[in-house]
């Protein structure tokens, strides 16, 4: 029931949240803006002025890895452009969480209109600040956690490896090397969720103790592992959702013309927006299951 | 009953020549008696060899590949050259690789054994045993035949080239004393080499193979006795003839599939065998759909598959690096449980290597020396193959929106590292393994489709079947098909063979620069009169229709020259065709018209597929900027999906 709660809890507060779910679209978008401008320049000087570009129109792979061969240069500095990024981003997205649990945590963040209710800006920011550098060293303790992690995987290679070493069960490999995979994501999922619950105990009790706040969500986790996990996979079941039905549309629009290639683009825009409302109602509806607790 | 006399003394005159009924000169005879070792992968072998002198000249030596001495240490040449890694299979420090001879004697004869020796005629490599040479005590005359005896001991490595065990798979394949080919008197056996495969007379071979009860055994040519031992053993013995080697191959997780294909046009009988590895039953359907659709593609493109029987081996997964290899009248294959029926890798292989029981197999080029016209013919065979069957655009990878055509593949293989090396070349001598396959299997593949487009697929066809026809079962070389296409294109292409198959070098054709200026109305000194401009805005009166000057610069960038069509469309639709030699570096056209240029476009037809850039041959004055939008929101897009997964 409290799971249920949580979860309604996290879906309310998060559509009600639209500015900040702007915001961290944003972001995302302008990083995407930097990888949009040199990716065209790239594509632009492949393509010159060859009538190859027309019949690219079309998605053509041969064509396309032929152009990826001859500019492999430039192609090289984009994707280390992509890395570059995709680190910053990596830590501006750790910034931005501190202002999404305070404003959350406040719950009286609003447009400013009504008496005696503070604006959402200098909430959002406020807490963006005044967290980043806890949540920078929780990225840095939960290093441990993600040690264990690998250490656990090797493991259970091991242990599965006599399994399929001996190459004599092509079948059983196949099975196990999914599973393998399968139990991996689980938990970097698990991980994740530890790592949430910490935030919200940092932004919660206001603490500067971010290792024993770490071993507090460990601890909350663990004695509520059926509810934190049952929340934690109806919220990335509804991201699953939205994902498909997305994809659904997404994958019908013929990318063809410079309308519908607008249309594709702005239908993706919808669908991040969708990935940021998502991420809030994570962080509320844990925040809530936290706080009932 | 004259006429009788007269074919019966033709017929006893040919029958030395080729044996009755045989499809080739037998010069090697080979009765091989061998016993599976299976406690220590190894091989204990007698075999009894008659080798016919077919030159002019009497042979005092003889010299045999021990291709197994490759895998002995880390100094022989194959390992020297490959690292002990091929195909990206590495080498087992745990178990090498060998053969001994233990004795050599010439039969009822003399012992020869303290006679033989290794040489190296490739590097002179002293470590390298992979070639054995042994003295006569008298010269083989011209004609005549000489009959030896040898026992031999051959330890299998751990299979990652070619040959080799894995557990209970057994691969046997270059693991006998193998005579190499004596060629006017002069031996042609090389060494083992890390870009290298074989080559060997034609003959008879009857092998006897005796493996522990409850393998199942597969191997050249068809089984023609079965005898269980009594100790636990089976003996198998496969004869076959009008072939150049042997391999066989043991391991109780097959499962065998045996079914007839039959062709009435042209008439092929032959049985199919399939030895399907226990862990890929679930891929058996695809295999056998390839090899059928193998056996009716070069039967009927070439001509009709001459055996009874066309063995296939599925290796299991931990034994690939015997995979994807051809041996007369049996070939291993790729498979492995779990592959998308888009991915095409399986089908590839199997028409690719059942294809070289042409090209190789029947048509016995030298692989040492000219890889390509086993490699390269036969790649351009498999393209031609799977594209009749699967699509042009779709027959090696067909996943959604991915689809990528067996010519593109091969196109993609060779445009980054060809350069390095003429695709005629001794396997030995190219720069690196990635230079050696891109040349002799992609560039050469897609060089004979450009031949093709160039000549027309009716006299690229009769090419193909007369170099067949013709060389079936004899050692050909890149002249031999040089003469075959001259002869049946009634072409010199002396030109085209020249540039593209003895020298280095590329075909790169670009359209440089097109342009429309507008043609100027006559200003200045003429015949002594000052022509002014007139008072209309630019110099011309407003009912007159404008002239521009359309220029087209067309330019040849590699060294390589190729005759060039070029399509010239103007902005009201106008087309013209012009046509260019290719020699010279540049070509300019020129177009008086009223109206501007659209485009120009090299090679319409995109029959040149040896042009290593397609996206120079042709420029567009407005060129349309709707795919670099596309591609360019598309990443933005998958990068921002990205960043959302990062942020999670």
């Amino acid at each position: 029931m409290k799971v249920l709660q949580s979860y309604g809890s996290g879906i309310r507060q998060a559509s009600s949240r639209g500015k900040m779910v702007l915001v961290l679209w944003a972001f995302n978008l302008l990083f995407a803006a930097v990888v949009y401008f040199v990716g065209r320049g790239y594509f632009v000087n492949a393509l010159g002025q060859s009538a190859l570009g027309e019949a690219l129109k079309r998605f053509d792979a041969g064509l396309f890895l032929e152009m990826l061969t001859h500019n492999a240069a430039p192609m090289g500095l984009m994707i280390k452009v992509m890395v570059v990024l995709a680190f910053l981003y990596y830590w501006v997205s750790i910034f931005l969480n501190g202002g999404v649990l305070h404003v959350l945590l406040s719950g009286n963040a609003s447009t400013g209109d009504e008496p005696g209710r503070r604006r959402l800006a200098p909430a959002f920011f406020q807490g963006v600040g005044r967290y980043f550098g806890r949540f920078f060293r929780l990225e840095v303790y939960s290093l441990i956690l993600w040690v264990g992690f690998l250490l656990f995987q090797w493991v259970i290679w091991l242990v599965a490896g006599p399994l399929t070493s001996d190459g004599t069960n092509e079948k059983m490999m196949y099975y196990v090397f999914w599973a393998w995979m399968g139990l991996g994501l689980a938990l970097i999922f698990f991980i994740h969720m530890i790592l949430d619950y910490a935030r919200i105990v940092i932004v919660r009790s206001d603490t500067n103790r971010v290792w024993h706040s770490l071993w507090e969500a460990v601890r909350f986790v663990f004695k509520r592992l059926f509810g934190t996990l049952a929340l934690y996979y109806v919220l990335l079941f509804t991201g699953v959702a939205v994902f498909l039905v997305y994809w659904g549309i997404h994958s019908r629009i013929s990318t063809s013309s410079p309308a519908t290639i607008w249309l594709a683009f702005l239908i993706g825009q919808v669908f991040i927006m969708s990935r940021a409302w998502l991420k809030i109602a994570f962080q509320a509806a844990q925040l809530s299951f936290y706080g009932r607790d | 009953m004259k006429k009788i006399g007269i074919i019966l003394f033709l017929g006893l005159w040919l029958i030395p020549l080729n044996g009755f009924g045989a499809l080739s000169k037998h010069i090697v005879d080979y009765r091989i008696q061998v016993n599976l070792l299976t406690e220590t992968k190894a091989l204990d072998g007698r075999e009894t060899v008659s080798w016919l002198n077919d030159s002019e000249v009497p042979v005092s030596e003889l010299q045999f590949h021990l291709y197994l001495n490759a895998f002995k240490n880390n100094r022989s040449t194959f390992m020297k050259e490959s690292g002990g890694t091929l195909r990206g299979f590495k080498l087992d420090e745990d178990n090498w690789g060998y053969i001994t001879v233990k004795s050599i004697r010439i039969k009822e004869g003399e012992d020869l054994t303290s006679l033989m020796e290794f040489i190296q005629p490739d590097d002179g490599n002293p470590d390298d045993q992979t070639v054995m040479r042994v003295p006569l005590p008298a010269p083989v005359p011209p004609q005549e035949k000489i009959t030896l005896d040898l026992e031999f001991e051959s330890k299998l490595p751990r299979v990652f080239a070619r040959s080799g065990f894995f557990d209970d798979f057994y691969m046997v394949g270059q693991w006998f004393p193998k005579l190499g080919v004596n060629q006017d008197g002069v031996w042609n056996c090389h060494q083992y080499h890390q870009n290298s495969e074989f080559f060997a007379d034609y003959g008879i071979f009857e092998v006897e193979i005796t493996v522990p009860k409850g393998f199942v055994v597969g191997a050249t040519g068809e089984r023609t006795r079965e005898q269980e031992n009594g100790e636990g053993t089976v003996s198998y013995t496969y004869y076959q003839e009008d072939v150049h080697d042997f391999a066989w191959t043991a391991c109780p997780d097959f499962v065998e599939f045996r079914e007839r294909f039959s062709l009435e046009d042209p008439p092929v009988d032959t049985e199919m065998i399939l030895l399907v590895h226990r862990q890929h039953l679930c891929q058996k359907p695809r295999l056998l759909d390839s090899l059928k659709k193998g056996l009716e593609f070069y039967s009927r493109s070439y001509g009709p598959y001459p055996y009874r029987t066309v063995t296939l081996v599925d290796p299991p997964i931990k034994a690939l690096g015997a995979g994807g290899m051809e041996y007369p009248t049996l070939f291993t294959t790729m498979a492995v449980y779990f592959m998308p029926k888009g991915l095409r890798m399986p089908e590839m292989v199997t028409i690719h290597e059942f294809g070289h029981g042409y090209w190789y197999g029947i048509v016995g080029s030298n692989e040492f020396e000219e890889a390509w016209l086993d490699e390269g013919i036969n790649s351009y065979s498999e393209m031609k193959a799977m594209d009749q069957y699967f699509g042009p655009d779709r027959s090696m990878i067909d996943l959604g929106p991915i689809k990528i055509g067996d010519g593109d593949y091969q196109r993609l293989q060779f445009i980054p590292i060809f350069a390095w090396d003429p695709i005629v070349r001794n396997s030995w001598e190219f720069v690196s393994g990635g230079s050696y396959s891109s040349n002799v299997y992609s560039k050469a593949a897609v060089t004979l489709k450009t031949l093709e487009n160039f000549l027309g697929e009716d006299v690229m066809a009769g090419i193909m079947r007369t170099y067949y026809e013709r060389w079936k079962f004899r050692h050909p070389t890149t002249d031999d098909f040089i003469a075959v296409a001259e002869e049946v294109s009634r072409q010199d292409l002396g030109w085209f063979f020249n540039q593209f198959f003895r020298t280095t070098g590329s075909l790169d054709y670009a359209v440089s620069s097109i342009r429309s200026r507008e043609v100027d109305e006559p200003l200045g000194f003429f015949a002594g009169e000052l022509l002014a401009p007139k008072p209309e805005k630019g110099g011309r009166d407003k009912d007159q229709e404008k002239v521009y000057r359309n220029e087209v610069v067309v330019q040849r960038k590699g060294e390589f020259f190729f005759p060039q069509e070029i399509l010239v469309t103007f902005e009201d639709g106008e087309e013209i065709r012009e046509t260019w030699d290719g020699r010279d570096r540049w070509k300019r056209f020129v177009y008086q018209r009223p109206v501007k240029l659209k485009s120009a476009l090299l090679d319409p037809e995109n029959k040149i597929l040896i042009d290593v850039n397609f996206f120079n041959n042709s420029k567009v004055m407005k060129p349309d900027r709707t795919s670099p939008l596309k591609y360019a929101l598309g990443l933005a897009l998958k990068f921002q999906e990205f960043l959302t997964c990062l942020s999670f």
